[in-house]
C-alpha cells in the first residue's frame, strides 16, 4: 500500500472497530482476552508493514520465497 | 458463537463461487494448453475423490467443525499447532487473491485511483460478513452464484460467432505429461482449495450429507470453469490465451455485435470481483476460524479483522506489481498439497484407526461385562 497516511488510517479505523466491538456479543471474557493479546502484535505488524511500505521499499518477498521453495515445487 | 445454522444450498453456493473466483487468479489454460477443458473434466473427477476424503473425515466426527477433528485426533497440542499452520495457509491463498483482485480492478478499470482507496471501501465489507458468520457468506454466495451462472452462460452464447472449434484441435495433442502436469495443477488449485470451504461444515445443519453438498459445489464450479475454458480457449487459441493476464476479461472483450453488444467484458469484470469477494471471504472466514481454534476461543470470528489486514499486506509484502505475483502462481499449489492431502489423510486414517480400536475396546468390555455377570450367576 504506498499511500502511507491512507493506510494507517485504514488500519487505525479497522482495529478500533475491532476493540470497541470486543466483548459485545457476549462472548467468553477471558476468550476475548485472548483474542485481544493475539491482535495487539497483528496489528504493530500491519502499522510496521504500512510504513515501510509507504515510504516506498519494495520487498518483493514472492520471488525470494519461489526461490527458496526450489524449481522442483513448481507445479502449475 | 453461531446462531443461525448454515443450509447445504448455500454451503454449495460458497463452494462454487470459490472455484469460479479462482479463474481471476489462475488462468485455465495450463500447460495442456488446447486440451485444458479435458484437464478441467478429469480434474473435476478427481476433486470427487478429494470430497470423498473431507465427507469421510468429517462423518466420523459428525459432531465435531474441521478444524476441532485435528485436536481430537492429533491431541490438543500438535491439533492446535496444525489450526495455526491452516491459518497461515488460509491467511497466504487470501493474500494472493486479495492483492491479485485490487490489481485486476486497477488495471482494468481504476488507473488512477490508489489501491488504498478500494480497500477502504472493500476491506471493512468483506471483514463485516465474515464477523457476521458463515451463514451470512452463504447466503451472500446463494444469491451471487445465479447471477454468475447467467453472466457465462450469456458470454459463451454471444462469443459463438467469435469462436473457432480448430481451436481445440489436435485433441490430445499435448501429450501425456502435459496432460497429467495439469490435471494436478488444476486439481491442486481452484478444486482442492475447497479445504478452506470446509470450515463451514462445522456449523451446518446436522442432516445434511457433506459430500453431497461438496460434489454439487465441485459440479457448479467445474461446468463453470469448463464453459469459460471453452468459450476462452475456442475464441482466442491456447497459444494467445496464455499472453493475457486475465484470459475471460480478453477473450469476452472480443465480442461486439453491432453498435448494442460490445464492451460486454463487464460482465466478466462484475463475476470476476463478486466471486473474487466470496474467495477473500472463505480464505478469511477459514484463517479467523483456524486461529480462533488455536487459541482455543472455539467458533469465533473476531480474529476476522486483523487477518483481513495481514491479508492485505502480505500480499504487498510479497509482490511488487502483477507480474511476480502472476510468476508466483505455479508455486502455489506445492503450498497448498500438505493441507489439501496430507493433513486430512494423516487425521482420516488415524480417525479410523482410534475409532475401531474404540469398537474393539467397547466390545471387550461388553463381553467381559456378560462373562461377569454369567459367573455370578453360577
Amino acid at each position: 500500500m504506498p499511500d502511507l497516511l491512507l493506510s494507517l488510517i485504514l488500519t487505525a479505523a479497522i482495529a478500533a472497530a475491532d476493540f470497541l466491538t470486543a466483548g459485545k456479543d457476549g462472548g467468553d471474557a477471558k476468550a476475548e482476552k485472548r483474542l485481544t493479546w493475539f491482535s495487539v502484535p497483528v496489528y504493530a505488524f500491519v502499522i510496521f508493514a504500512d510504513i515501510v511500505l509507504g515510504l516506498g521499499v519494495q520487498l518483493d518477498l514472492g520471488p525470494k520465497l519461489a526461490e527458496l521453495l526450489g524449481p522442483w515445487m513448481k507445479i502449475g | 458463537m453461531e446462531k443461525r445454522k448454515t443450509t447445504g444450498r448455500k454451503i454449495s453456493s460458497v463452494i462454487a463461487l470459490q472455484t469460479i473466483g479462482s479463474s481471476l487468479v489462475i488462468s485455465s489454460i495450463g500447460p495442456a494448453m488446447q486440451d485444458s477443458w479435458i484437464v478441467v473434466i478429469i480434474a473435476v473427477g478427481l476433486s470427487i475423490l478429494l470430497a470423498w476424503m473431507y465427507g469421510a473425515l468429517l462423518k466420523l466426527y459428525p459432531d465435531r467443525g474441521f478444524l476441532q477433528i485435528f485436536q481430537e485426533v492429533f491431541g490438543n497440542t500438535a491439533g492446535k499447532a496444525i489450526c495455526g499452520i491452516y491459518a497461515a495457509y488460509a491467511v497466504f491463498a487470501g493474500a494472493q487473491t486479495f492483492y491479485i483482485y485490487n490489481e485486476f480492478i486497477k488495471i482494468v478499470g481504476l488507473n488512477e485511483t490508489p489501491q488504498v482507496a478500494i480497500l477502504m471501501v472493500s476491506l471493512p465489507l468483506i471483514i463485516w460478513q465474515v464477523r457476521s458468520g458463515p451463514d451470512n457468506i452463504g447466503s451472500c454466495s446463494k444469491f451471487l452464484l445465479p447471477i454468475a451462472l447467467i453472466f457465462v452462460g450469456l458470454t459463451f452464447l454471444l462469443g459463438i460467432p467469435f469462436m473457432d472449434a480448430d481451436n481445440l484441435k489436435p485433441v490430445l495433442g499435448s501429450g501425456p505429461t502435459a496432460l497429467v502436469h495439469g490435471t494436478f495443477s488444476t486439481l491442486v488449485a481452484p478444486f482442492g482449495e475447497t479445504v478452506l470451504a470446509v470450515p463451514f461444515f462445522g456449523v451446518a445443519d446436522r442432516n445434511i450429507k457433506p459430500l453431497r453438498v461438496m460434489v454439487k459445489g465441485i459440479l457448479i464450479g467445474g461446468a463453470v470453469l469448463l464453459t469459460a475454458t471453452l468459450r476462452n480457449l475456442m475464441i482466442l487459441g491456447a497459444p494467445t490465451c496464455r499472453l493475457f493476464l486475465f484470459v475471460s476479461y480478453d477473450a469476452v472483450g472480443i465480442i461486439s455485435i453491432g453498435d448494442f453488444v460490445s464492451r460486454i467484458s463487464v460482465l466478466i469484470g462484475i463475476n470476476l470481483v463478486l466471486s473474487g469477494i466470496v474467495r477473500i471471504d472463505v480464505s478469511l472466514y477459514a484463517a479467523s476460524l483456524s486461529v480462533s481454534e488455536a487459541l482455543g476461543t472455539r467458533g469465533s470470528t473476531r480474529p476476522a479483522a486483523c487477518c483481513g489486514l495481514l491479508m492485505v499486506v502480505l500480499g504487498y509484502i510479497l509482490y511488487n506489481n502483477m507480474l511476480s505475483a502472476v510468476d508466483f502462481i505455479p508455486y502455489i499449489p506445492a503450498i497448498g498439497i500438505p493441507f489439501q492431502f496430507i493433513f486430512p489423510l494423516i487425521a482420516l486414517i488415524t480417525g479410523r484407526i482410534k475409532s475401531t480400536r474404540r469398537k474393539k475396546q467397547a466390545g471387550n468390555g461388553a463381553g467381559e461385562r456378560q462373562q461377569c455377570r454369567e459367573n455370578t450367576e453360577n
